[in-house]
């Protein structure tokens, strides 16, 4: 199990889709999000499993939204990421960084 | 279109499936994604996307992460929810399992599949044809009425008309008797004659079938009265297919050969009686002044009458007959009575195929089984550790119970479900291969019995195969942490001793399909290479209704002997006149290499027998055998390649008025003339007034019943001699293709007289072919079965000695590093894992000795007990089975011994 400080891969990026969509991160957007910028067909719940998780361990927070018919008429569940979020966020890229250092830019490019 | 909607029956599963505080969310996100992905990706993909979505595994981790962000609902009470809640956690659990061993996952979902796949498929065909009742109302009360011919060993022969108003007249064990036979007519449509065949019924027959026309009505009395008005009522497939369903047809006169008549009723869809090729019914018409006793032409059915059975009916009609015979004497010579079921007679070419076929299946469904078994034991022994770790952790039985049935719960459920659609593509792909030659196949299709049947198979399956190594481990005690490692399970011994069992089962049930296959293989090898005795490449047969300007019934009571004569003869010779022209046109082509005419084919339609009473023989003529004959014109024995072996083929002198000559094959001179020429003898033939007949030539043998039995005697008599022939086949060896030989057949007929059909168009190679479709059908069925079983009985017993091995390999490890040499190593698992092998095979010979009294009935030139087959089977299955467990017990003996004491 990861500790407090380390995020598994998907944990990231989810995290990170909820910050590219800035205030606008429901399910559906991040799954979109997931699938259209990192390739990764990722089911619903999986989604939902990672940000139970991670809401549990205060990275994110969540808030209800507002029904639309596009939805059937279903509310949204909105997510941020929080403050500490973004700190375990920096740090893992931050350790990541650091054991890529010197790997070379063929390598790392990709 | 805005807003497309998702699978429904998918949306309905989730709502089901979601955990409740997520419900809401996922659905509207679900539902959107759906919206966008249509609107991107067309109707299909999103769809397969949101049924993925559905079938993620994680929607059961998403249960228990809900559960422990809610708040935990009150203390434990046994509620619905909990029960459900506690089934989601095994569900979750036991589909976590399967995706960690997904060999095992695979192996023993494809294993079931087939299993109670060919399960389903042949319980379908066996209830569809043997089992259902036939498509009429209370079908199981019709009953056929034949006249049996010992003499002829006919069983199963037609009546005549008198004898039928006789049984109708005094029967009482039926409430009602029909009777109907063979008719054929030829419709004269805008396009040209169409040749149709129906049937000539009496007027009660619908209502005794209890059927009505879907249009218009039945036959009235009048219409059924010789002279009566001619009236015909059409199927449903002809009045679709030739007046597009045209309700007007009622009441229009349709114009035939004979005939014109008019359509007074048109039958329902489905209705197809007696068969599907039957395209019209006319009223029969029957007289008893003048149609007599010894024409017999009709097929008689009846309606048991309440409390009557098939053997009273049998009993009351024999009686009838003899007392009939007392009364008309002659009326029943030689000949005996015999009733069974409509049903019955249907399927009786199918059900000896179709039971041994259900049993080969269910020996493949039994080592289907057995496999699934082996591999559950090994899997509960695997996870013996984790089950007492379990046990000490505190969970009761019930509870690990429960866990064990779910996970063989859901394989049963999935392989099921495998098995099903596996049953589908079988049938579909039987139903191609068995066309023609299974009756009521249009019956065969998955309905709900053939679901419920493979509901139960895997209901079965999970239970057996879940609940008792469950029962057994939970029965043995479990010492806290002793099982951890997972190698001291407690019942070890017994569980190999299960295991071995297992294989020698498999072995067996396997030796037996294979040897029956071998068997059947060997009948067909035999069969194929038979010279038929004749030369079947390159030949086209098709069969032309001889034009007759004669009067139809010729009053022959009114006639002088002399003016019979000469009527007979004028009208031989219009007919040869004609069969001359035809021969002269058909065979202008320079592709032709010989053409001939026939009454019948070899292997093919249109046989009849005569009486024949050798000079010399003071038989009379009950006890002078019936020898079947043909009657042949033109070049017909070069056409077929039949031999010519001594004397001389047919010739023009051969006329009316000449003496009457015939031809004989090998075996009739045999049986007549045995050691002597059978040049010059003669026979009477048909009766002791009839004149002598000579034989001036011997021909080689021909199979002409069917390709495994043995020739018969057979006799050929020149056309030129014989009156009565009313159709005959053209038979037309050529070089140039099928197609091209047909057409240019069809146009010489249709040059000569643009009334007659060509009909019946054949080839002799397609004659054989289809006198062996019915065995290579069977052989190849039985030789998949054989390959199935043998694979799984493969895996089967490579699985064992895999895990028997795997098991002492801590022991082998030590027993190499003290001292011991691989190879006696080798030689020691060899021989113990290769007795249940053997055991296995000496009980598959024993039963193979027993099965193989059902396959007699399909062998050909092997019996039963073949010795050679079954030595050979049994090598092949030794040696086969001992590479399967050379290759484990070599690998566990090679390890290097360090390496297998760490194993521990």
């Amino acid at each position: 199990m990861a500790t407090d400080e380390t995020l598994q891969a998907l944990q990231q990026l989810v995290m990170l889709s909820i910050l590219q969509l800035d205030e606008e991160a429901y399910g559906a957007l991040i799954q979109q999000e997931l699938e259209e910028r990192a390739g990764r067909s990722v089911a619903i719940a999986t989604i939902y499993v990672t940000l139970s998780r991670l809401e549990k361990r205060g990275m994110v927070e969540s808030w209800l939204g507002e029904p639309t018919p596009v939805r059937g008429g279903r509310s949204k569940r909105y997510y941020r990421v929080t403050e500490e979020g973004r700190d375990a966020l920096e740090a893992t890229r931050s350790e990541l960084d650091r054991m890529w250092a010197g790997l070379g830019h063929e390598k790392a490019a990709r | 279109m805005n807003n497309p909607r998702p699978p429904r029956l998918a949306a309905r599963l989730l709502v089901l499936l979601l955990p409740a505080p997520h419900r809401d969310q996922i659905l509207g996100d679900l539902r959107e994604g759906f919206a966008l992905r249509v609107a991107r990706d067309g109707r299909l993909r999103p769809r397969l996307w949101y049924w993925r979505q559905l079938l993620s595994t994680d929607l059961l981790l998403l249960h228990r992460e809900a559960r422990t962000t809610a708040p935990r609902p009150a203390p434990r009470r046994k509620n619905v929810t909990m029960i459900f809640d506690g089934i989601t956690t095994d569900l979750a659990y036991a589909l976590r399992g399967l995706r960690k061993t997904p060999l095992f996952t695979i192996t023993t979902l494809t294993t079931l599949a087939l299993g109670i796949g060919l399960s389903t498929a042949i319980f379908t065909a066996v209830n569809a044809v043997l089992l259902r009742p036939l498509p009429y109302p209370d079908g199981d009360e019709l009953v056929m009425v034949f006249r049996t011919v010992p003499r002829f060993e006919m069983a199963r022969s037609v009546a005549s008309y008198p004898d039928f108003v006789d049984w109708r007249e005094r029967v009482s064990t039926l409430d009602d008797i029909a009777a109907y036979g063979y008719a054929e007519a030829t419709w004269l449509g805008d396009d040209g004659a169409e040749k149709w065949t129906g049937r000539r019924v009496t007027r009660n027959l619908l209502a005794l079938l209890g059927a009505e026309p879907a249009h218009g009505r039945g036959f009235t009395e009048a219409e059924d009265r010789a002279g009566g008005p001619a009236a015909i009522i059409l199927s449903h497939g002809v009045w679709q297919t030739r007046f597009g369903a045209d309700p007007a047809i009622l009441g229009t006169s349709l114009r035939f050969d004979d005939e014109t008549r008019t359509v007074v009723g048109v039958m329902p869809a489905g209705f197809a009686f007696p068969g599907p090729e039957t395209s019209f019914w006319l009223p029969l018409r029957g007289d008893v002044a003048r149609m007599e006793r010894d024409t017999n032409f009709l097929q008689v059915i009846g309606r048991l009458a309440d409390g009557s059975t098939v053997a009273d009916a049998q009993r009351e009609i024999e009686t009838l007959a003899a007392t009939i015979d007392a009364e008309v004497p002659g009326a029943n010579d030689g000949y005996g009575i015999f009733v069974e079921t409509r049903r019955d007679f249907v399927v009786r070419g199918a059900r000896q195929a179709l039971w041994v076929f259900a049993g080969a299946v269910a020996l493949v469904f039994l080592i289907a089984c057995s496999n699934v078994a082996n591999l559950m034991l090994v899997r509960a022994t695997a996870r013996g550790g984790e089950m007492s770790l379990r046990v000490a952790l505190g969970a009761g039985r019930g509870r690990l119970f429960r866990l064990l049935l779910t996970e063989s719960a859901l394989i049963a459920a999935v392989g099921g479900a495998l098995g099903v659609g596996t049953a589908w593509l079988l049938l579909r792909l039987a139903l191609v291969l068995a066309e023609g030659q299974l009756p009521r196949s249009g019956d065969i299709r998955l309905d709900a019995g053939a679901l419920g049947f493979s509901l139960v198979l895997s209901a079965g399956c999970a239970l057996v195969f879940g609940a008792a190594p469950a029962w057994s481990r939970l029965r043995t005690p479990t010492r806290a942490g002793a099982g951890v490692s997972g190698t001291a399970g407690g019942s070890s011994r017994g569980r190999r001793a299960a295991q071995h069992a297992l294989v020698a089962l498999q072995v067996a049930l396997a030796l037996i399909l294979v040897l029956s296959a071998a068997l059947l293989m060997n009948s067909f090898v035999r069969l194929t290479s038979i010279d038929p005795g004749f030369d079947p490449r390159g030949v086209v047969a098709g069969r032309v209704a001889l034009p007759d300007d004669a009067p139809p019934e010729m009053d022959m009571d009114d006639m002088t002997a002399t003016e019979m004569a000469t009527a007979m003869r004028n009208r031989v010779e219009a007919r040869d006149g004609f069969v001359r022209e035809l021969l002269q046109q058909a065979g202008a082509s320079p592709s032709v290499e010989a053409i001939g005419v026939s009454y019948g084919l070899p292997l093919g339609p249109s046989s009849f027998s005569r009486t024949m009473i050798p000079a010399g023989a003071e038989a009379t003529e009950e006890e002078s055998p019936a020898i079947p004959g043909n009657i042949v014109g033109g070049d017909y024995f070069d056409a077929m390649g039949m031999r010519l072996l001594a004397g001389r083929a047919f010739d023009n002198t051969d006329r009316f008025d000449a003496p009457p000559v015939m031809l004989v094959n090998e075996t009739l001179a045999a049986t007549f003339w045995p050691g002597e020429s059978p040049l010059g003898q003669r026979v009477r033939i048909g009766g002791p007034d009839n004149p002598w007949v000579t034989v001036v030539g011997v021909v080689a043998d021909v199979r002409d019943a069917s390709l495994a039995a043995d020739p018969q005697p057979r006799y050929y008599r020149s056309l030129a001699q014989v009156a009565w022939p009313d159709a005959l086949f053209v038979v037309v060896r050529s070089g140039a293709d099928t197609e091209e030989t047909v057409a240019s057949l069809r146009a010489a007929v249709a040059r000569l007289d643009a009334r007659l059909p060509l009909t019946d168009v054949t080839t002799t190679a397609g004659l054989v072919d289809s006198a062996l479709a019915a065995p290579r059908l069977r052989t190849a069925l039985l030789t998949l079965f054989g390959a199935l079983a043998t694979a799984l009985a493969l895996i089967g017993t490579y699985g064992t000695v895999s895990h028997v091995v795997a098991d002492r390999r801590h022991e082998l490890g030590v027993r190499l590093a003290i001292g011991a040499r691989g190879s006696d190593l080798i030689g020691q698992v060899l021989a113990r894992e290769m007795r249940p092998v053997l055991i296995g095979v000496v009980m598959g010979l024993t039963g193979t000795t027993l099965a193989a009294r059902l396959l007699a009935g399909f062998l050909f030139g092997v019996g039963p007990f073949h010795p050679g087959t079954y030595v050979a089977a049994a090598t092949a299955m030794v040696i086969v089975l001992g590479i399967a467990c050379y290759v484990p017990a070599r690998r566990a003996a090679t390890v290097p011994p360090n390496e297998a004491l760490r194993a521990q």
